[in-house]
């Protein structure tokens, strides 16, 4: 029960202190759930977000329910996805009711252009961190590479990458294997 | 049929089908407009707009908006229950099987080959939110003493993010 909570509150926090989306929650995560609670490892989070872009549904919720199951199964998860999306049940609940004029004020926006700024700074932080860790060798680099430029230019489906990549990791995998095989 | 279960039904479709996360799911709300006119298209870009200034993933604060003015409170949490409960009934499913094969080395290798993937794709959604956030001269210098504090100083994130928001009204970003 008290880890539920934990899972909870975890999650609850890190949500109402994003603003962006989900890419944004990745660095707030690392913080929280990798760092502070030690549930899951840099590498499972960065699992976590791949599966969790090419299945269906809200990445970071997404995201939420793998760790929540990891950390206590199917009860986990559900706690995971409840502490994700009880937040936006009362924020737009209030934006509804009283605050669809305030949001249009300047200075409401001025700040939260300030903290959407910090949050960009922040991926940038995360992303060079996350590289070290999760692009490893010649290998990494090469599909590191190749989905960059399936995403950008080419423009491709994310889970068409996600999904791609996972094959060439089995690909590149087995060709080393053939290599050492010869030799 | 109630309202409640209609919304629930059709937001449980987007749940299912939208894969890629949540501004993937504008183009299904799109036909929902069009389609049984529970909010127009202007809302919806309204809706958009609001929900990107609000904590939280996008995809579940459009979906909880969508829900709201379509039937109130009630129809929100239909929204948003709807959009959870495939990916929650996949993700089960899909963890159990990792678990159970996470040390077999055809696994490794296709996690190996996804993060590296997501990494990618972290990468250029940072360059696209970049690009759509640091507008002007002043965004570009906070854009660049934010990174050089969070990457040499370590503090509570909510310390930056009330320093940034102070900012962001002291200088009229």
């Amino acid at each position: 029960m008290k880890l539920l909570g934990q899972i909870f509150w975890s999650f609850f926090k890190v949500t109402i202190s994003s603003f962006g989306g989900g890419y944004v929650l990745i660095p707030l995560l690392q913080e929280e759930i990798v760092k502070k609670r030690g549930w899951i490892s840099d590498e499972d989070l960065i699992n976590y977000y791949a599966l969790g872009q090419c299945t269906p549904g809200i990445i970071s919720m997404n995201v939420a329910m793998f760790t929540g199951y990891k950390v206590k199964g199917k009860i986990g998860s559900m706690v995971g996805a409840l502490a994700v999306s009880s937040p936006c049940l009362v924020f737009i609940s209030l934006v509804c009711f009283f605050l669809k004029d305030y949001m249009e004020n300047t200075y409401v926006q001025h700040a939260i252009n300030g903290v959407k700024v910090f949050m960009v700074a922040l991926i940038l932080h995360t992303i060079i961190d996350l590289f070290k860790k999760s692009v490893k060798g010649k290998r990494g680099l090469c599909i590191f590479l190749i989905s960059c430029l399936m995403a950008y230019p080419l423009e491709i489906g994310v889970a068409w990458i996600i999904i791609s990549s996972a094959f060439l990791g089995y690909v590149f995998h087995f060709k080393s294997l053939v290599e050492r095989f010869k030799k | 049929m109630s309202i409640y279960l209609l919304i629930f039904l059709e937001f449980s479709k987007i749940g299912l089908l939208a894969v890629g996360g949540g501004l993937v799911t504008i183009p299904f709300l799109l036909d929902i407009s069009e389609r049984l006119g529970w909010f127009s298209a202007e809302q919806l870009t309204e809706m958009i707009a609001i929900s990107q200034s609000i904590p939280g993933p996008i995809g579940n604060n459009i979906a909880m908006f969508a829900g709201f003015e379509t039937a109130g409170f009630f129809g929100g949490l239909s929204a948003i229950i709807g959009l959870t409960v495939p990916a929650y009934l996949i993700i089960s499913f899909v963890s159990k099987y990792i678990e159970k094969y996470y040390n077999h080395e055809i696994v490794q290798d296709c996690l190996f080959g996804m993060r590296a993937a997501s990494v990618a794709l972290i990468f250029t959604a940072g360059v696209e939110i970049a690009k759509l956030t640091i507008t002007n001269t002043t965004l570009a210098i906070m854009f660049i003493s934010s990174f050089i504090f969070i990457h040499f100083v370590k503090t509570n994130i909510f310390v930056y993010i009330i320093g940034s928001a102070t900012l962001g009204i002291l200088f009229k970003m």
